[in-house]
């Protein structure tokens, strides 16, 4: 097997350990959180006997282990149980709301990438200058806020103010593509602000130290245009870091995507997340956080296989 | 040191990375540049969007229980009975009903003219189809305690059913108007697949357009409703809304017209806005603080005596809640039938404190559990404030909603904030919150372990007497004998508030804050 076979498959190894890790945890956490759906379901006046009844309806008079046990091995199956409270398929309500939780994180982190990249390299291009100073201010600034906070000021200014974009709600994409972009720029461009200052200090950081490397005096003693420089020459390099950010930062959107989907009325997963806590749901958010788990793994690896793309040094020490 | 390029390109052409940005920017204004006000088109069509205070996972009548929830499935579901304006009930699917064999019999009669949204006939077999369904314990209904006394549905004919009782109970009428008296087609019910879940077959004045769950569920006008002449707008469309900023957002914006449960602070700041409206509905219930007297400290009478001479609610109301809310002395709200004014509940007197709580006792001290919600947590502190001067020392416990709820249930509690939305019959509540049949009971709604012997005579009296008139005397004894002697200290009465932009008739006033839309129209 060669190195490169043998890496891919220890870290492979190392997620499914994570991801086996982060289920045990999830669904001890459920289980032993105080509350009973079963409470939560029959409300204040039922029998003792209804109650009993439920709860063996439910599988929730089975010892831990079995449960955990019986969950697993439906997962593995594809299968992640039903809401006690309607009846519906956990995976089907994922299948539902996915897609409206990924295009906002898709949506966000471009966004984000649209705000650092370019101020990033302005920033880096005249370091220490005024536009250089003004822009790690400024990012300073939003890094300091809560995405709620920046939510409410946005929503005040294009909803309220300008009554430019919706305040709440969200439109499908095959309803109209217009109305799609217009429900998600807020609650993307919220995330984006939180974010985007990481992206633009690592960046900038980076660019500035590439900058003053010897090839890049090279490609500067035969003319060639700054443009081509920064953009052709310095940010593949100076990416490394960024790159890694991307990854690891992808947890922290998902985090900020749960108080930004509640605050924008979004349908995502986030949402479905807090009802299900809410509604003491175990199947639901056992299910999301799997899928999150997973989700964050994957991104994580993926990020991992693109590092040897961008730094042909990654590959020539795994060739050696 | 860094070397940077700055220095050295100064005379060749700049980069623009930042163009980027602006491009950004154009494009973000292209897109908002097709904005427009919907609101006049939905006005203009005949449409109404509302937001609602919480999600609706299911639309079986089997979980229909809270206010959102109520509110979407009385547009698709007609029930049997509803609450009228007055807290009378109307026969909506029933045209009246007859108390026989000394109230262990009712006798329903059913409109002749109904169908179901699947076509189907609304008649005597499919309203035996559905209470039996509401009392199967397997199907695990919320409303399961409230048929206690039902043994038997026997269809008489096609168009009457009588409900044999164990036992004569007067509130079989308002159990009735409640989750089990939404009828829905016996031909979905009989539908095993989850697709039934989402598609209920109702004989309401809607029906079922489109359902995203968590997103939003629409309702077009049924054509075939029974009532000619209603309902009077095209579609529904209902958004849950939990976070409630987020519902005064949406309303500021215009992004829905109507809101349910708005902060009172914001009712309080819109309410003189010509552009908006707010409907106020009285409440059947009430918000209260209560006392555990099963565990020290609040088996001590003189305490729980003293708590109540401590609380100045009119204060509390007036300053925590904008006086938006009526300060109340009894459980049951002004909107019930059974409502009337208490005398005796104590008053606050701070000399009366100091009396009770004996000077050179040990400090009082105690916990109270509240919901872990930003608004809860500043009324508990203001109580805490409130209490301190008289040495009372509170410590707050925020918990979550399942775990408060669960505690509560089982008597884990020293004090709690909580409430009883309250129903159309007082006994549908205060019946097993009271009762000792319940006190000793874990999980049990009887929370403050409340035993008796009078009260459960009182309870007992008020659940078999048919009399309305001697009902509403039965009602104001209990709720004397609870102010006498108090374990609830209620605060104020549940009220529901809804805000909706103007030129909208939201249609009759009801005191369970559910909207009946089938009367609404824009104006």
């Amino acid at each position: 097997m060669s190195r490169v076979m043998f890496g891919l498959s220890a870290r492979l190894g190392t997620a499914g350990a994570i991801l086996l890790a982060v289920s045990l945890i999830t669904f001890l956490l459920m289980q032993l959180a105080p509350g009973d759906p079963v409470d939560v379901m029959l409300g204040e006046g039922a029998t003792a006997e209804a109650r009993a009844e439920l709860t063996a309806q439910l599988g929730l008079d089975q010892p831990l282990p079995q449960r955990y046990w019986q969950w697993l091995r439906d997962v593995l199956r594809g299968d992640l149980g039903e809401s006690f409270r309607s009846g519906t398929p956990v995976l089907e309500s994922i299948v539902e709301r996915a897609p409206v939780s990924v295009q906002l994180l898709i949506g966000a982190q471009v966004l984000a990438l649209l705000l650092a990249v370019p101020l990033a390299v302005a920033a880096a291009y005249r370091a220490d200058g005024f536009f250089d100073r003004l822009t790690r201010a400024g990012s300073l600034a939003f890094l300091s806020m809560p995405q709620f906070l920046v939510g409410i000021l946005l929503v005040y200014l294009f909803s309220l103010k300008l009554g430019w974009l919706p305040a709440t709600g969200y439109v499908a994409v095959g309803e109209s593509l217009g109305g799609n972009l217009r429900s998600l720029m807020l609650p993307c461009l919220t995330l984006a602000l939180v974010e985007f200052p990481t992206y633009l200090r690592l960046l900038r950081s980076e660019m500035v130290q590439t900058l003053g490397q010897n090839f890049i005096l090279t490609a500067r003693s035969v003319g060639l245009a700054p443009w081509r420089i920064l953009i052709g020459h310095a940010l593949r390099p100076s990416s490394m870091s960024l790159v890694t950010a991307l990854g690891i930062n992808i947890g922290r959107m998902i985090g900020g995507a749960v108080i930004v989907e509640v605050l924008f009325g979004l349908p995502g997963l986030g949402q479905m997340l807090t009802e299900a806590i809410f509604r003491r749901e175990y199947l639901e958010v056992q299910g999301i956080v799997l899928l999150v788990a997973t989700a964050f793994v994957v991104i994580n690896l993926a990020v991992d296989v693109l590092y040897r793309w961008l730094d042909p040094r990654v590959r020539l020490r795994e060739a050696s | 040191m860094s070397m940077t390029v700055t220095n050295r390109t100064r005379t060749g052409r700049s980069p623009k990375p930042g163009g980027l940005v602006w491009i950004l920017v154009l494009v973000s204004g292209l897109l908002t540049v097709a904005c427009h006000q919907p609101q006049a088109e939905r006005k203009e069509r005949g449409e109404l969007v509302v937001a609602l205070e919480t999600g609706f996972p299911s639309l079986d009548p089997l979980n229909v229980s809270n206010l959102a929830e109520r509110q979407v499935a009385l547009m698709i579901m007609d029930p049997l009975f509803d609450l009228g304006p007055d807290g009378e009930l109307l026969p909506v699917l029933a045209t009246g009903y007859e108390i026989l064999d000394g109230g262990r019999r009712y006798r329903i009669a059913l409109r002749e003219d109904v169908v179901f949204h699947d076509g189907s006939s609304f008649n005597a077999a499919a309203v035996q189809v559905n209470l039996d369904r509401m009392r199967d314990p397997a199907n695990a209904c919320r409303c399961l305690p409230l048929l206690d006394d039902i043994d038997l549905v026997e269809i008489v004919d096609e168009h009457h059913v009588d409900i044999h009782l164990a036992r004569p109970n007067a509130t079989i009428p308002a159990v009735l108007a409640d989750a089990p008296g939404l009828m829905v087609s016996p031909a979905w019910l009989a539908m095993t697949n989850d697709d039934g879940n989402r598609s209920p077959a109702g004989a309401g004045p809607y029906r079922l357009g489109d359902w995203q769950r968590g997103r939003r569920i629409v309702l077009n006008r049924n054509p075939d409703y029974w009532q000619a002449d209603r309902p009077h707008l095209e579609r529904l469309e209902f958004r849950p809304l939990p976070n409630e900023e987020s519902r005064h957002t949406a309303l500021l914006a215009g992004d829905v017209d109507v809101i349910q449960t708005p902060h009172p602070r914001f009712s309080a700041q819109y309410a003189d806005n010509p552009a908006f409206a707010l409907m106020t509905s009285e409440g059947l219930g009430s918000v209260y603080l209560m006392m555990n007297k099963r565990e020290p400290p609040f088996d001590d009478p003189n305490l729980r005596q003293a708590i109540a001479h401590a609380t100045d609610r009119g204060l509390f109301v007036s300053a925590i809640f904008q006086d938006q809310y009526p300060v109340a002395d009894s459980l049951i709200g002004p909107g019930s039938w059974a409502h009337t004014s208490v005398s005796g509940f104590p008053e606050y007197q701070p000399d009366r404190v100091d009396e009770l709580l004996e000077p050179g006792n040990q400090p009082v001290e105690f916990e109270l559990s509240i919901v872990n919600a930003p608004y809860m947590m500043i009324a508990a502190q203001a109580l805490q404030e409130m209490w301190e001067p008289f040495g009372i020392r509170v410590e707050i416990r925020a918990l979550e909603g399942a775990r408060f709820f669960s505690n509560i249930l089982n008597h884990r509690f020293e004090m709690a904030f909580s409430r009883f939305a309250g129903r159309s019959d007082p006994d549908l509540t205060l019946y097993r919150s009271l009762h000792s049949n319940h006190a000793d009971r874990a999980p049990s709604t009887n929370y403050t372990g409340y035993a008796d012997p009078e009260m459960d005579r009182l309870l007992e009296a008020g659940r078999r007497e048919l009399d309305r008139g001697r009902r509403i005397e039965i009602y104001a004894e209990i709720s004397d004998r609870l102010a006498r002697a108090p374990v609830y200290v209620p605060l104020f009465h549940t009220t529901f508030q809804t805000m909706m932009i103007d030129g909208f008739d939201p249609g009759p006033n009801v005191a369970d804050g559910v909207l009946r839309l089938d009367r609404a129209r824009w104006q």
